[in-house]
């Protein structure tokens, strides 16, 4: 399946390729947010808030086909 | 011994008072808030004889305790008919406290229609005309330099824009910062009061005065206040987000959530966020060089430093205090794609003495009632320039949101109790509705700052579009920011001590050492609630009743996408916020 991830702040160094941070990637059906993270070799340390279609979500979160994935580290403002 | 010093503009008369017995254990807003519940008329016109206009430094202002420079300054608000606490950076805060001032009061109204400037030093306090070429539309930045010039360069300034001499709604109170730009007392027009009393400014100069405040137990000070500045620099967000990404961070996390007011609030993302995030924000500051910094304080003593200098394509500094409100009411809500643009508004708005936000929402509320075209950077900065004259269309804009709205017929107008709602929109984000919708001061995210936990996952997490644990949540951030506004801290201080205990512990043991108290958590509780009573029961002799207490109509029926969701309280839940 396809989903679209989207790396914000300090995790776009994760894709230096890709300044804005958002692809694509084809992942097997039905995996976690945590193995996504694994596949895609970003310390899962680093990753604060997750965002699944705009959703707040976990680690054990199920992922489906065309999901927008947002990961972000620690931030805030105000 | 502290002072308290008062000044009648109407005789030209001014005391040095001792402190009034009962506003002794008292700083910061909860003595702004209560000296205008005991002084001033409720029912008075805003900018009447009858209103005062209160500056006072927090608990922990002129200690050497991080964050410890913000000051409030109050008074009954010209934009919202409510009282206000209008909160700012600079130097001033740190000035007064140094000199023992606990309290400034400007009251009275001069019969002669000219501009004074208002000198306090260690010797006194003096009334100067204001020289004249800092009258009628002299920008702010160009009327510091003017003041630094006559009364020296290291004394701190309280300003009257242009707007605030024409006593608009919106005019703030800009105040120096340690660099001579400027930082705003923004929000409820009380430039407009300060004008209304024919002050141009404020000069506080220190020379003599001692180098830091007197502490009952330095060594305790000491201690704690290392504890706090650890637990800042521990957390993630305040010992590193802020200062790398400033507060325009939050473009994209409240993008992503579906809860960024785009187009006058009829949608909660867009697709150009990356033009106007912080990430890109910070990169342009990077790359330009020149006199960009990508971080910066706004008070000496910031350690979370989430101001920057933003730099034109020459590395020219363009503006400071560049914020995610501002970006967000320019970008995502009035459609304008360029930052550059949104930079020269920012300034713009600074030198004219207006709020920035309501001005922005002002412009996007402007855009929608056909009076300059959608995302249009450059018309909007020369309507934001003509309130310096000011044109009939600048007064109408430097009017706000809520005046914008009404002359232009409209009914999708984002403001409760006239004053305009910010950057995250209440249906996704529900429990900054409540926020909005019950403040004692307007809406204002700052009062109770849901997003907090609703998005950002700190002081744990409630779901931002359900509506349980949103009442609580809003009730208790009400309750600490009111405190916390009340010890001379910067607000965002609260990241760090929402999640970290000993940071709070910490923050009451610096007051406890400073003063030679010994409070418990449980009195800093007591203190916030006691400060919103007041503010209250202030507002409910003005007149606003649990029926002001209310979004705008239109959040109830027009869904808001990503999520469709709508504003979905009743006005008996909305109501159980204050019920403490
Ligand atoms: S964190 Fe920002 S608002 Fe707070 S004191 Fe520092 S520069 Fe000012």
């Amino acid at each position: 399946m396809v989903i679209e991830v989207r790396l914000y702040a300090t995790l776009r160094r994760y894709r230096p390729s890709i300044p804005n941070g958002v692809f694509t990637a084809d992942i097997p059906d039905g995996i976690s947010v945590a193995e996504l993270v694994e596949k895609l070799e970003i310390d899962p340390a680093e990753i604060h808030m997750i965002m699944v279609n705009g959703i707040g979500r976990e680690m054990d979160g199920i992922l489906a086909d065309g999901d927008r994935i947002g990961l972000f580290p620690a931030v805030g403002g105000g | 011994m502290d002072k308290f010093i008062r000044v009648d503009m109407t005789t030209k008369q001014i005391a040095t008072l001792d402190v009034p017995e009962k506003y002794a254990g008292l700083a910061g807003r909860a003595l702004t808030s209560n000296f205008v519940a005991d002084e001033v008329k409720p029912t008075c016109h805003p900018l009447g004889k009858n209103n005062k206009l209160i500056f006072a430094p927090g608990l922990l202002s002129g200690t050497t305790a991080a964050q410890s420079g913000r000051l409030s300054v109050g008074g009954k608000s010209p934009l919202t008919g409510t009282i206000k606490e209008s909160n700012t950076g600079g130097t001033f805060s740190q000035k007064m406290a140094k000199m023992g001032i606990k309290a400034l009061v400007i009251e009275g109204m001069p019969a002669e229609d000219k501009f004074y400037v208002i000198k306090i030093g260690m010797n006194g306090v003096v009334i100067d005309d204001a020289p004249a070429e800092i009258i009628g539309g002299c920008g702010n930045y160009k009327a510091i330099e003017v003041l630094n010039a006559k009364y020296g360069p290291k004394v701190g300034i309280a300003l009257a824009g242009p707007a605030g001499e024409y006593r608009l709604p919106t005019a703030n109170i800009s105040f120096k910062d340690p660099e001579d730009h400027l930082r705003s007392a923004g929000r409820g027009g009380l430039g407009a009061l300060m004008g209304s009393k024919k002050v141009k400014a404020v000069v506080i100069d220190d020379t003599g005065a001692p180098l830091s405040v007197p502490l009952a137990k330095p060594e305790e000070f000491k201690a704690a206040a290392k504890v706090f500045s650890q637990a800042l620099l521990k957390h993630p967000v305040t010992g590193q987000a802020l200062a790398a990404y400033g507060t325009d961070v939050l473009i994209n996390i409240v993008n992503e959530a579906g809860g960024l007011p785009a187009r006058n609030f009829t949608s909660g993302r867009i697709d150009f966020n990356d033009k106007i995030s912080g990430e890109t924000m910070n990169a342009t500051i990077t790359e330009r060089g020149g006199e960009g910094k990508v971080s910066h304080g706004c008070h000496a003593g910031c350690i979370m430093r989430c101001s920057q200098w933003y730099p034109d394509q020459d590395g020219k500094y363009i503006t400071s205090g560049f914020e995610y409100e501002t970006v967000w009411a320019l970008g995502a809500d009035a459609g304008i794609q360029d930052l550059d643009d949104i930079a020269y508004l920012d300034r713009a708005m600074d030198d004219v003495g207006v709020d920035s936000i309501d001005v922005s929402v002002a412009i996007a509320t402007a855009m929608e009632g056909g009076l300059i075209p959608w995302g249009d950077g450059k018309a909007a900065l020369d309507i934001v320039k003509q309130i310096a004259v000011p044109t009939p269309l600048g007064r109408i804009l430097g009017g706000g949101t809520a005046i914008v709205g009404k002359l232009c017929g409209l009914f999708r107008v984002p403001v409760v109790k006239d004053q305009a709602i910010p950057a995250y929109d209440p249906r996704s984000i529900k429990g900054i509705g409540l926020t909005y919708a019950t403040t004692t001061m307007g809406a204002d995210h700052t009062a109770g700052y849901a997003i907090a936990t609703n998005v950002l996952k700190i002081g744990g997490y409630v779901d931002p579009l359900k509506k349980e644990g949103q009442v609580e949540l809003s009730r208790n951030l009400q309750i600490a920011t009111a405190a916390v506004d009340s010890t001379g801290m910067c607000l965002f201080i609260a990241f760090a001590i929402l999640d970290i205990p000993e940071g709070f512990n910490a923050l009451v043991d610096m007051i406890n050492a400073r003063y030679g108290l010994s409070l418990t958590a449980d009195d800093v509780t007591a203190l916030g609630k006691s400060v919103l009573k007041v503010e209250r029961a202030f507002n409910a002799a003005a007149g606003f009743s649990n029926a002001h207490d209310r979004l705008p109509e239109f959040f109830e029926y027009e869904p808001c996408p990503p999520h469709n969701a709508v504003w979905d309280f009743t006005p008996e839940e909305i109501d159980e916020v204050y019920n403490f």
